[in-house]
C-alpha cells in the first residue's frame, strides 16, 4: 500500500539509522516507506551500516530483509559477529534456496524480530543451469522475494546489497524506465528501503546511471578521506525528502558496537 | 423551447449511453473480440490480466469462462513477474481453423501457451510456444492447401506456424522477440510479414525463405494493414518510434508519416469520405488520431488528452448515413469523430483581433486560411484507461469498450 497523506508532520514515522549523532540531525531518521541510496566506495562500511539498522530494528521486534547479491550470508554474518552483534536477540533466517522460503517464513518465532538474509549468490550457483536465459528473471526473483517476505512476514524494512550487482545480473535495456518501475514497486509495498550503491573511488557520482539520485528519497554518502597519515570515514546526508536535515559532513566511527557520526561541519580532532 | 431548437438544428442528435457494464474482476490490457459463436448471436470474448478467457453475451451476461490453470514449480514461480505471469495481452482470434464448421477461439498467454477453445469455451488443444505471447495470432492459408494455418510470435525470437489442429509446421528464427501480429499478404504466393522488437519488418515465404527485410529502427507491436495501390499491393505499419511507414509488396519504403508518439496498434483502412478511395486511420501516443491519405498526407487529426493505443473503428454509430471514426484514449474517454473532419479557419475577418494593415505583406492572405481538423461528435467517459474498443456489428452498431480497471462496457447510440 503506497504511503498515505498526513495532516500533521508529527504523523510522519521515521526509522532510525542507529548512528549516534546523525539521527539527531535528520529529525530522528528516514521517513517510513522512503527509499534511500547508500553510496560509497569499497571499505566504507555500507553493508555494516545498513545491516546495523536491520539488526537494531529486529532487536526492537521489527522484521527486516537483507538481500545480498554477491557476498555470501556466512561471510556477512561472520563479519557482523566479529563486530560484536548478538544474534541471540533476533531470529536470524538465512535463505539459500528459494524452495525453502515459504516454509522458513511460516516457521519463524513470533516472539522476536526476524532478520532475513537472502543469499542470492548462493541461489545463483545452485540453479545456474536453469532459468538464466532471460535477463529479467533475476529482477523478478528479487521482486518476488521482497513481496513475499514483506507480505507474509510483515516486513517493512529492506536492504539491497547492492544495486551495482543487480545491474550486472539484470542488464537493464532501458535503465530510466526499469529503475522507475523498481522504485515504484518498492513504494507500492511501502517498504523502507536502503539500496547500496557502489560509488567510484573519485566520488564523481553516487550511482551507476545517476537516475537513482533523482528517484530515491534520500542519499547517504560515505567516503574514505585521507587525513594526515590516517584514513577516516566521512558520512553526509546529501538529500532526505520530508526531512529538515543537516547536510554537514560527519566523521563516521564504529566503536563499542555502535556507529557514531561526529564533528559535523568541524575538523575532526585526530 | 431552447431544447427543441437544439434538437431541430442539431446535426448529430442523441448521445452515447451505457447499456451494460461487466466487471471482469481483474485488470484488462487488451480489446475484446466480437464474433458469432452461435448463428445470429454475437458473443464478446476477451482475456484478463489474471489469466481468464471470458465470453459474455450482447447483454453483458457471462456465458462461460476458461481458466488456463498452468502451474509453475515453487522455484520457477520466483523467476516470473507475478503480476503478469498469467496475463492475456492481446484480443482472441475467432475463426474456424479446423474446418469443422464451427468457430474456434485462439488466444495466447504470457506463459507462452496458445489455447484453442471451442465455441463453448472447452479446450480443443494447446501449444507451448516456449515464451510469452503478447500479440494476437494470425490465421491464413499460407500453403494454398485450402486449410487455414495459425501464425503466432513469441518472446523467444520465434514465429511459430501451426496447422488448424495445433500441430507445429515450422518455427522461424526471428532474431528478436516478436510482440506484433503477423500479417499475410495474399498475392500470387502468400507472403508472411511480421515485425520484431529490434524494429525489423521481415517478409518470408511459407517455405521460410526470406524475401525482404526493412529496418524501421523501432520496436513494432502493430499488425500490418494491407491495401491495393493501382500498381502493387502495399501495407502500412506503425512503430514505437512514432512512424507510420508505407511499404510496397517488394519491401520498398514508399513514404513515412511521422507522429510524435509511439504507434502501438494497427491502422484501419476505410473510405471515410466517399471518394471511392480508402484512407488510413491511426492512433498515436502523441494523444492524437490521424486520418491520412494513401499517399501519406494528413487529412485531419484530432487530439485527445492522452495516448491513443486502440485501433480506430469506422462505422455509422448514430445511423445518420455518415461514417464516424471511434477511438479510445488513455484519458478514460471514447471519442466518436466525424470521419470527414471539419474545416477550421485560422482567421475569421471581423472576429479575430488581428487587423491587417494596408501595404503590409501577410502570409495569411496568400496561404490556406485554415486547416482540416478532426471534429468530435460524441464523447463517453469511462472509469479508467481505455485499452480496447470493438465494434458490435448489428443493424444498429454498438461498441464494446474494455477498460484497464476490469470493466467491459456495452455502449449504444440513443436518440
Amino acid at each position: 500500500m503506497p504511503p498515505r497523506l498526513v495532516s500533521d508532520k508529527h504523523e510522519i514515522k521515521r526509522i532510525r539509522t542507529y548512528i549516534n549523532g546523525l539521527d539527531e540531525n535528520i529529525q530522528g531518521g528516514l521517513p517510513e516507506g522512503h527509499i534511500a541510496l547508500v553510496s560509497g566506495a569499497a571499505g566504507t562500511m555500507k553493508s555494516s551500516l545498513t545491516f546495523n539498522i536491520l539488526y537494531h530494528e529486529a532487536v526492537n521486534g521489527n522484521n527486516g530483509l537483507y538481500i545480498s547479491l554477491e557476498q555470501s550470508a556466512e561471510s556477512l554474518v561472520n563479519h557482523m559477529l566479529n563486530m560484536d552483534f548478538d544474534f541471540t536477540k533476533v531470529n536470524l533466517v538465512i535463505i539459500k534456496d528459494l524452495a525453502d522460503l515459504a516454509s522458513k517464513l511460516q516457521s519463524i518465532s513470533r516472539g522476536k524480530g526476524s532478520l532475513f538474509i537472502v543469499d542470492i549468490g548462493c541461489i545463483r550457483k545452485e540453479i545456474r543451469d536453469i532459468n538464466t536465459d532471460n535477463n529479467k528473471s533475476w529482477l523478478n526473483v528479487i521482486k518476488n522475494v521482497i513481496k513475499k517476505v514483506s507480505v507474509e512476514a510483515n516486513t517493512k524494512l529492506f536492504v539491497m546489497d547492492s544495486l551495482s550487482a543487480l545491474y550486472v545480473l539484470s542488464r537493464f535495456e532501458n535503465p530510466r524506465i526499469e529503475l522507475f518501475m523498481i522504485f515504484e514497486f518498492l513504494r507500492d509495498l511501502n517498504i523502507t528501503s536502503y539500496l547500496i550503491s557502489e560509488m567510484p573511488l573519485d566520488g564523481s557520482k553516487f550511482s551507476e546511471y545517476e537516475i537513482e539520485d533523482f528517484l530515491s528519497d534520500a542519499i547517504i554518502v560515505i567516503k574514505l578521506t585521507p587525513f594526515r597519515r590516517q584514513v577516516v570515514r566521512e558520512i553526509s546526508v546529501v538529500k532526505m525528502r520530508t526531512t529538515a536535515c543537516n547536510n554537514d559532513i560527519f566523521s563516521l566511527e564504529f566503536k563499542n558496537g555502535q556507529f557514531y557520526a561526529l564533528y559535523g561541519g568541524q575538523n575532526p580532532l585526530l | 423551447m431552447s431544447f427543441g431548437l437544439t434538437k431541430v438544428f442539431s446535426k448529430h442528435g442523441g448521445r452515447i449511453i451505457e447499456k451494460w457494464i461487466f466487471d471482469a474482476q481483474s485488470p484488462l490490457v487488451s480489446a475484446a473480440t466480437v464474433a458469432e459463436l452461435e448463428h445470429g448471436r454475437h458473443s464478446i470474448i476477451f482475456g484478463t490480466k489474471d489469466g481468464h478467457i471470458l465470453c459474455i453475451d450482447e447483454a453483458g451476461k457471462e456465458v462461460w469462462r476458461f481458466t488456463s490453470g498452468e502451474k509453475l514449480s515453487t522455484v520457477d514461480s520466483f523467476f516470473v513477474d507475478q503480476e503478469r505471469v498469467h496475463s492475456i495481452d492481446a484480443p482472441p482470434v475467432v475463426q474456424d481453423v479446423d474446418m469443422d464448421g464451427k468457430p474456434e477461439i485462439l488466444i495466447g498467454t504470457e506463459m507462452g501457451i496458445l489455447y484453442c477453445l471451442d465455441s463453448g469455451g472447452k479446450l480443443k488443444w494447446k501449444h507451448d510456444c516456449g515464451s510469452s505471447i503478447r500479440a494476437s495470432c494470425a490465421v491464413a492459408d499460407i500453403n494454398m492447401d485450402g486449410k487455414p494455418e495459425i501464425l503466432v510470435g513469441s518472446s523467444n525470437n520465434k514465429l511459430t506456424v501451426l496447422t488448424g489442429n495445433g500441430k507445429k509446421m515450422f518455427e522461424y528464427d526471428t532474431d528478436s522477440p516478436v510482440e506484433s501480429v503477423p500479417g499475410v499478404l495474399q498475392g500470387k504466393k502468400p507472403l508472411i510479414i511480421f515485425g520484431n522488437n529490434k524494429g525489423t519488418l521481415i517478409a518470408i515465404t511459407p517455405a521460410q525463405e526470406i524475401v525482404w527485410r526493412v529496418e524501421l529502427d523501432h520496436k513494432i507491436t502493430a499488425a500490418p494493414a494491407f491495401f491495393d495501390d493501382p500498381e502493387e499491393k502495399r501495407l502500412v505499419i506503425g512503430t514505437l518510434g512514432g512512424d507510420l511507414v508505407c511499404i510496397s509488396e517488394h519491401g520498398e519504403i514508399v513514404w513515412t508519416f511521422k507522429t510524435q508518439g509511439s504507434i502501438y496498434s494497427a491502422a484501419t483502412i476505410a473510405d471515410i469520405n466517399d471518394d471511392r478511395k480508402p484512407e488510413i486511420l491511426i492512433g498515436s501516443c502523441d494523444n492524437s488520431v490521424y486520418a491520412i491519405t494513401l499517399e501519406g498526407h494528413k487529412i485531419w487529426s484530432y487530439e485527445t488528452d492522452f495516448w491513443v493505443t486502440t485501433t480506430p473503428i469506422v462505422t455509422d454509430i448514430d445511423q445518420d448515413g455518415k461514417l464516424e471514426v471511434i477511438v479510445g484514449s488513455y484519458d478514460h474517454n471514447v471519442y466518436i469523430l466525424d470521419s470527414r473532419g471539419t474545416y477550421v479557419l485560422d482567421y475569421v475577418p471581423g472576429l479575430s483581433g488581428i487587423v491587417h494593415q494596408s501595404g503590409t505583406y501577410s502570409s495569411i492572405i496568400t496561404s490556406d486560411p485554415g486547416q482540416q481538423t478532426g471534429k468530435k461528435l460524441y464523447q463517453f467517459k469511462t472509469d479508467g484507461i481505455v485499452v480496447g474498443c470493438t465494434l458490435l456489428p448489428r443493424n444498429k452498431p454498438g461498441l464494446i469498450v474494455n477498460v484497464k480497471s476490469g470493466h467491459v462496457t456495452g455502449l449504444d447510440h440513443q436518440g
